[in-house]
């Protein structure tokens, strides 16, 4: 009988009749097996990951010693193997940089009381204490009034976090208001879609907003190379192509002052759940607000569930998109003049004529070609929002990224999202297309648009 | 309660795919055509006086495209000459049927049409093509070949362009397509609306950003007749897994489509990657990025009973090839001729109908694989030749016998008949 050669049960064969061995030291029985079938022993598969680790930050050389970084943890698999490696090289003498964790708390988006809340944060404070890092406490709300401190003007704005110093001194970051805010908005946006969208990108706004209040200029987050890859597809679905070279790059630096890291974006996910295993580190499994979410009304689970599908089948599948995206490329940062004010990437909308974007609009102008219907439609909106409405929600939307566009797609008031993106929103530089737009008609220009000298 | 039309406020029957709108057949019928003209206009496509070729296969998309074309030629007078270009690939059932089709659309818009088939351009039709290499990588050679077949059936008319009905959903899964398989070259060049310039034929994509649905419901309305059936070889394309993620995407959001386009027309790729030279084929002078185009190395390939000489590695299966025959001429005269011959009629082809890896190589010390061939995608080296695999050739005789293994063959033949197993 023939058996398929990657399930387990032919490894277990395998393993047992000593036909499949540890493919480095060829001596010890494997006890893993990670991409199609390299068997590894406990000892030989705990030096592959960790060397996997400690050249991806050194390889890059994105971190240098005697830096301070900030590191993210949310409580699963993946970041509680960071922690875990982290606290090894520590142990070792080989981590040459200092280290301090933060964990965001999202727990004001799921209906649970404050005392489960308050539980599950305890459990965080004591994973992160027991690995010997210090521990700065921030919840997902904080986003919603956050202000960029300003150099050399004492912030007079709220505190995004707290530092948790002794176990007794943990209280939930609770902040009703914040969070019935931000649940407000969400409720705001009409696909889920969008909400996760959202959340996911304020939560990066959240670590960059510690790590700019703290002074730290490192972010590391725990990707895996599964989740990178699910990224990838994400993002191309949801019109943020030009954003995957900056998910998915070892060290992200878009922002400008942070830079985000990505230490362990070569391990898949079957890997970091294998040392988890082999080395006991405990993730905490905390309720999310994705939970309820499927495959049938969110992008980002079905692209996880296309994905691993396909891996099953295809195993090259995670490692080729990844692959794929280390080719890919962006423009000069700095000849890129504006960020988008929700996700802080560099805007993508500046494109030419023959494009899926002007094709977009050309599709919404079309529909009020008549004039007959124009006012209808016109005394319809002119129900819902006021003329001040509409102007803001045209300022945002020039503002934002062709993916961010999206996420607030059909949000009618615009005021309700976080108030540094609304300020961005207003207080932009008008780009040159625009300024040229509300003049043309006074330019006696060729057609380059230059001016002739009068 | 009747549902009024969003743009003109008459009684509305159809729900636009693309965008969810609420209109009447005339506004949607208007607001179709002159997207599309919009798309002709930004991406510049054409020019005032120029031969234009409309690759017709009898589907929707060539269907919609040649009544579409002769409309806005005639509304925006493009001043445009159109001739409908059709190729045969000669499968039955199929493509026979599509073609009636293609005469019909002639007929209807009065356009003069012109057929190339397989047959007649490299002397191989796509049903003998699949009985030669199977089902898995038959797509490849079609793909490969049709496009050179338009291209030299347009220059025979002279033309100076090529449209094609591809439409949003092809680009979008192309692009998804090209990310999982890591085509970094294609993914640069698949959402131009225009691609060909330097060199070959230049062809259009004027259908750029419709939607599928759209032409459909266009086509529908219009009472255009196309055929409308799924090539019977394509089940197991891999596009197929593309296309399902993509309707599965249209579902939860319908932007979904023209937000892939976007993305893909986003990507910028890093100056130091490697990108393919456009040069000409040493054999027929067409493009190639390599020495020889794929199209020849695929015909090679057919005519000498290698079929997956086109597919896969092509150096790896030219070395093979090479050494066998080398070792062919050794053996011309030994005895051993019929018990060669004995083996390879002990072929196997497993029970999901796949035959054997093809000559990818070794399965390293397993001595043979033993199983169908998209599982057996190991890269390591022969340790010795017998342990190499090779593909079955349903041509059989003609000198190039080689054997299928399972696992339970290679046992048995490797102690006693080494030399019987046609080493590569």
């Amino acid at each position: 009988m023939v058996l398929p050669y990657r399930t387990e049960v032919f490894r277990f064969y395998a393993i047992l009749t000593g036909k499949l061995q540890c493919v480095k030291c060829r001596r010890d029985v494997p006890v893993v097996v990670t991409r199609v079938n390299d068997a590894f022993c406990q000892d030989c598969f705990l030096v592959y990951a960790v060397h996997k680790f400690r050249s991806a930050i050194g390889k890059s050389k994105v971190i240098v010693p005697k830096e301070h970084v900030l590191v993210a943890y949310s409580g699963g698999p993946a970041s509680s193997a960071l922690l875990h490696f982290l606290q090894e090289g520590k142990k070792e003498g080989k981590l040459r940089f200092t280290v301090t964790v933060v964990h965001i708390d999202e727990l004001a988006l799921v209906s649970v009381s404050d005392k489960e809340r308050q539980e599950k944060v305890q459990e965080v404070v004591e994973i992160v204490q027991q690995r010997g890092f210090p521990l700065l406490l921030t919840s997902l709300e904080c986003a919603m009034d956050m202000v960029k401190p300003e150099a050399g003007e004492s912030s007079q704005a709220p505190e995004m976090c707290k530092e948790v110093t002794s176990e007794k001194e943990v209280d939930a970051l609770a902040n009703p208001d914040k969070g019935d805010k931000l649940k407000k908005l969400l409720d705001s946006l009409p696909s889920i879609s969008a909400k996760e969208e959202f959340i996911r990108v304020l939560r990066n706004q959240v670590l960059l907003g510690v790590a700019r209040e703290r002074g730290f200029t490192k972010v590391v987050v725990g990707d895996t190379a599964t989740a990178l890859s699910v990224r990838i597809m994400t993002d191309m679905a949801k019109g943020k192509g030009s954003q995957v070279s900056f998910d998915t790059t070892i060290g992200d630096k878009r922002y400008g002052d942070v830079m985000v890291v990505r230490p362990i974006r070569d391990l898949n996910m079957k890997e970091v759940e294998a040392y988890n295993r082999l080395q006991n580190v405990e993730s905490i499994s905390i309720p999310h607000i994705a939970d309820q979410w499927h495959k049938s009304n969110s992008i980002e689970q079905l692209t996880a569930h296309f994905i691993h599908g396909l891996q099953e089948n295809f195993p090259s599948t995670v490692p080729n998109i990844v692959r794929t995206s280390d080719k890919l490329g962006h423009q000069d940062i700095e000849s890129l003049p504006e960020k988008c004010s929700l996700c802080e990437s560099p805007l993508d909308t500046d494109v030419g004529e023959a494009s899926a974007l002007r094709a977009v609009e050309v599709c919404e102008r079309l529909l009020q070609k008549d004039g007959a219907s124009r006012s209808q439609s016109q005394a319809a909106q002119s129900s819902d929002c006021t003329q001040h409405d509409r102007v803001a929600a045209d300022n945002m939307k020039a503002s934002l990224c062709y993916g961010c566009r999206l996420t607030v797609k059909g949000l009618r008031d615009v005021s309700l999202l976080p108030t540094h993106v609304v300020q961005k929103s207003q207080s932009r530089c008008l780009s040159r297309d625009e300024m040229r737009a509300q003049i043309s008609e006074f330019l006696l220009d060729d057609e380059n648009g230059d001016t002739p000298n009068s | 309660m009747a549902k009024r039309c969003r743009v003109c406020n008459g009684a509305a029957q159809i729900k636009r795919p693309k965008t969810g709108d609420i209109m009447c057949k005339e506004c949607f019928y208007y607001a179709f055509e002159e997207e599309i003209h919009h798309t002709v206009l930004a991406g510049k496509l054409f020019t005032a006086g120029e031969t234009v070729a409309i690759g017709a296969s009898g589907g929707k998309d060539s269907t919609v495209l040649a009544h579409v074309m002769t409309v806005l030629n005639e509304r925006h007078n493009y001043g445009l000459n159109l001739i409908l270009l059709s190729v045969d690939e000669g499968i039955t059932g199929y493509r026979d049927d599509s073609l009636e089709t293609v005469k019909i659309n002639q007929q209807e818009y009065g356009l003069p049409l012109k057929i190339v088939s397989y047959q007649e351009l490299y002397g191989w039709t796509m049903d003998s093509i699949v009985q030669q290499i199977g089902l898995k990588n038959n797509c490849t050679y079609c793909g490969v070949f049709r496009r050179q077949a338009l291209d030299r059936g347009a220059m025979l008319l002279k033309v100076d362009k090529i449209v094609t009905g591809h439409n949003a959903d092809d680009i979008a899964e192309t692009v998804i397509m090209n990310v999982l398989r890591g085509d970094i070259a294609r993914l640069r060049r698949c959402t131009a609306v225009t691609t060909g310039t330097d060199g070959a034929l230049p062809r259009c994509k004027p259908f750029k950003y419709t939607y599928e649905k759209d032409i459909v419901m266009y086509a529908f309305h219009k009472n255009l007749t196309y055929f409308s059936t799924e090539c019977i070889y394509s089940p197991n394309a891999y596009r197929g897994f593309a296309r399902a993620y993509i309707k599965d995407l249209e579902r939860i959001q319908p932007s979904a489509i023209i937000d892939i386009i976007h993305s893909g027309e986003s990507l910028c790729v890093k100056k130091d990657v490697r990108m393919p030279v456009q040069s000409t084929c040493s054999r027929c002078g067409y493009i190639s990025s390599n020495e020889l185009c794929k199209a020849c190395v695929m015909l090679e390939g057919l005519n000498k009973g290698r079929p997956r000489l086109g597919i896969g590695k092509t150096h790896k299966e030219r070395r093979l090839f090479n050494e066998e025959l080398a070792r062919q001429a050794a053996e011309a005269a030994a005895t051993n001729c019929d018990e060669t011959t004995t083996t390879t009629t002990t072929t196997t082809t497993f029970t999901n109908g796949k035959v054997c890896c093809g000559g990818k190589g070794a399965c390293g010390s397993m001595g043979g694989s033993g199983q169908a061939p998209e599982m057996c995608g190991s890269n390591l080296q022969s340790k010795s030749e017998s342990d190499c695999v090779g593909s079955v050739s349903p041509s059989g005789g003609g000198g190039v016998a080689e054997c299928a293994n399972s696992l339970k063959k290679v046992r048995i033949g490797v102690p006693t008949a080494k030399p019987n197993l046609l080493e590569f």
